[in-house]
């Protein structure tokens, strides 16, 4: 017999994802699944603006990599608490990776989590992980050319961050160009260059971070624009 | 490698999709990957007969659709199929352009055996 469907294959996953968020929720906290190839500044990243969101906020991490517990060791050093999820080998998070940990890690008090996903430009991008919203960071010695070859992880971005603008007198990349490939993927994503070494540009993702964050639970709705 | 773990969420929705309807056994699955997935078919065959192995699917025939990459060029409103390098309109040399494609992997019919068919 044959069954004509229409059966999103995805399903189990996003359920997994929507318990996540609505844990989250729970507690008022938003969530950041943060993204790049390895090697990109997505630890440096956090490890540059988490002092500046803690003066006024609860912040927590999760650090997925493939092996050892460096990251999380970097993001402790700064004051946050922080869980490490190897992945074992598996190329990016799993919705239920994020739920298990998040059973460990005690929210009180935390607005904002990141989570930092195994660096990889393509497996991310298809998992919700239960986040609210995605940071994709592009560092210039990846080159312009990124967005056009992995449009599957710059299209579902809210934010893509292009880091270690410090080094652009060295590198051969165009800010320009390297945008207008992001915008063929993502029309809607906030583009935003940044140096954690410098600081130049960090006010910037500070103020966008913090526009994200939804109202502490029963005082109004979340912004429009944020939440999957 | 994510063609395992999509391959896997297939693997699973379909069996339980197949069990709803009293299925013993799947002959054929039919799916649609879009564009976005950046789904490599081979790998995701290979991946699919690894993991459907001990399931319902194990022998299912897999009929894979995988959805091309489109510009909509944003100067002239041309739209056309391409890879996602494309770095110019191919009619009127603008790079002002739009990426098009799904996200979704959906299954789109299955074939199935019940234990009355033998």
């Amino acid at each position: 017999m044959k069954v004509e469907v229409m059966h999103d294959a995805f399903e189990k996953n996003r359920a997994v994802a929507d318990q996540t968020r609505a844990l989250l929720n729970g507690h008022g906290v938003r969530a950041f699944n943060l993204m790049g190839a390895p090697g990109c500044g997505k630890t440096a990243l956090l490890e540059a603006v988490l002092p500046e969101l803690l003066k006024r906020h609860g912040c927590a991490v999760l650090e997925g990599d493939p092996a050892t517990t460096l990251d999380a060791e970097r993001i402790a050093a700064v004051g946050v608490p922080v869980m490490q999820l190897v992945t074992d080998g598996c190329c990016h998070l799993e919705p239920n990776f994020v739920r298990n940990a998040l059973q460990r890690l005690d929210l009180s008090g935390v607005r904002l989590l990141f989570i930092e996903n195994v660096g990889n430009l393509v497996c991310p991008a298809n998992f919700d992980i239960g986040e609210h919203h995605r940071l994709v960071v592009l560092s210039v010695t990846e080159g312009t050319d990124k967005a056009a070859k992995y449009p599957g992880m710059f299209s579902t971005a809210d934010a893509v961050v292009i880091s270690k603008t410090d080094l652009l007198p060295y590198c051969d990349f165009d800010p320009a160009a390297a945008t207008r490939f992001i915008r063929r993927a993502n029309q809607r994503a906030a583009v935003l260059e940044v140096s954690a070494r410098t600081r130049r540009g960090m006010g910037a993702l500070v103020e966008w971070i913090e526009g994200q964050l939804a109202p502490p639970p029963g005082q109004g709705p979340a912004p429009a624009s944020a939440g999957r | 490698m994510h063609e395992f773990s999509l391959a896997a969420c297939l693997v699973e929705t379909a069996g339980e999709l197949a069990r709803a309807h009293g299925a013993v056994r799947v002959t054929e699955l039919a799916c649609r990957a879009g564009a976005f997935t950046q789904i490599e078919p081979l790998t995701f065959r290979s991946a699919f007969t690894v993991v459907a192995a001990e399931s319902l699917l194990a022998e299912a025939r897999l009929v894979l659709d995988v959805e091309a990459f489109r510009l909509r060029c944003r100067s002239c409103g041309v739209v056309k199929e391409c890879g996602p390098g494309q770095t110019a309109c191919p009619l009127c040399g603008s790079q002002d352009m739009v990426l098009l494609g799904d996200h979704g992997l959906t299954i789109t019919s299955m074939t199935l055996e019940t234990d009355d068919e033998g």
